[in-house]
């Protein structure tokens, strides 16, 4: 009762998602930098955005009744993210990691938490409020 | 990158989160639905508990993943609450009617 | 605690370190660039900081067991009516295997540079001085390079505070 009325239609996974995703692509970015100088390093990414809006993209079918099952659309939380080498063919000297963009995604991915966790904060505070009419 | 499947915050309707509790018209069905939100607390308020052991104990854990556990036993606790009340209102309502 | 992010924080600060011990090489080998006789006799040969990845443990796991009341290998045993049964145990566990960055220090083995001075007290009997396989204009590259892969090092564990300051707000 409480999960599907209250968690469910706030749409609280998908924000969750993005933090797990986050949180992960922040450790790539780390373990970049600390080997910006380590010969034989491969660099790292990890790979998330692009591989949700390919399962977006398969179709979903339309359900004419209540009855039918859902089917081809995708949960968010089911959409694993990967980590892979780069392969961009950089070259620093030692090895293929471009701290210029490691600097720029390790930002990026700072910022891009810190948004996530607002947003959701601010989703707990607004179902607080729609139950007990206080904020905290 | 933006921070692309963010819903807007308008998603949340909290006409729809009374009208959850407000659909009750049997008694059995009452005691039904205060058992479910009594057994969903008590689940995410373990789940609470496992996280924080976790954390303790060394496991790998997110810092996000124990607030947003801790946040929401919390709030199903709070709901949970904000119902028991409300029948309690009722049940005292029902009470001072003179017979 | 051991989480995603509390690991980062564990690899950047063993960049860090890293790139301090490259930044102590480099000012050793621009400290002794004419050093043309050390302790052993011979000219100084320049020092390289060589990186590489290190798999180590992590710090071994807690575990948290609940012990019963009753009966059992693992439960307590209560001598005494008062005392509260059940109770809870430590026991350490081996962590899984993470992965950060190390440093060493080698000689270089390129060969030393040959300077004809026949004034020089080490110069051999030709006049010839063997001098240190140091380049000045490289280790100060070198050292640019490093203090810029600290910084970096640095960001990174800022970043990871920051976050983890804003999940504490959820």
């Amino acid at each position: 009762m409480i999960r599907t009325s209250l968690f469910a239609q706030a749409h609280l996974d998908e924000l969750k998602r993005a933090l797990t995703v986050y949180a992960s692509r922040h450790q790539v970015v780390a373990d970049n930098i600390a080997n910006v100088e380590t010969p034989g390093y491969r660099a790292q990414e990890l790979r998330f955005e692009e591989l949700l809006a390919g399962s977006q993209r398969r179709l979903a079918g339309v359900r004419t009744h209540a009855a039918h099952l859902p089917v081809g659309q995708n949960d968010i939380a089911d959409v694993p993210e990967e980590i892979v080498a780069q392969d961009e063919g950089f070259d620093n000297g030692t090895n293929d990691v471009n701290i210029d963009r490691e600097m720029t995604e390790l930002a990026t991915t700072d910022l891009s938490y810190r948004l996530a966790t607002r947003l959701l904060s601010m989703k707990y505070t607004m179902l607080r409020s729609a139950v007990t009419g206080q904020v905290r | 990158m933006s921070v692309d499947g963010v819903r807007g915050l308008g998603s949340i309707d909290p006409r729809r989160v009374y009208q959850a509790a407000e659909q009750t018209p049997s008694p059995e069905s009452f005691a039904r639905t205060l058992s479910q939100a009594v057994s969903e607390v008590d689940a995410l308020q373990s789940r609470r508990d496992q996280m924080v052991e976790g954390m303790v104990t060394g496991a790998p854990t997110e810092a996000h993943d124990v607030m947003v556990a801790a946040e929401e036993a919390k709030l199903a606790f709070d709901m949970l609450l904000e119902v028991r009340n409300k029948l309690l209102d009722a049940y005292q309502e029902i009470m001072r009617m003179q017979v | 605690m051991s989480s995603g992010m509390f690991e980062s924080l564990r690899v950047s600060a063993t960049g860090m370190s890293s790139q301090r011990v490259k930044m102590d090489v480099v000012a050793q080998n621009i400290a002794n660039a004419e050093t043309t006789r050390t302790a052993e006799g011979t000219p100084y040969r320049r020092q390289r900081a060589v990186f590489q990845q290190v798999l180590e443990r992590k710090l071994a796991r807690l575990q948290l067991q609940r012990l019963r009341a009753t009966g059992g290998a693992s439960s307590l045993t209560r001598t005494d009516e008062r005392h509260l049964p059940g109770g809870l145990r430590l026991t350490r566990q081996d962590g899984a295997e993470g992965v950060s960055v190390d440093v060493g220090r080698a000689p270089d083995a390129s060969e030393f540079r040959v300077v004809f001075d026949p004034g020089h007290p080490d110069a051999d009997a030709e006049g010839y001085v063997l001098l240190p396989n140091v380049n000045v204009i490289n280790e100060m590259v070198d050292m640019i390079t490093a203090s810029r892969a600290y910084e970096a090092n640095v960001s990174a564990v800022q970043a990871a505070k920051d976050m983890f300051a804003k999940a504490l707000e959820i």
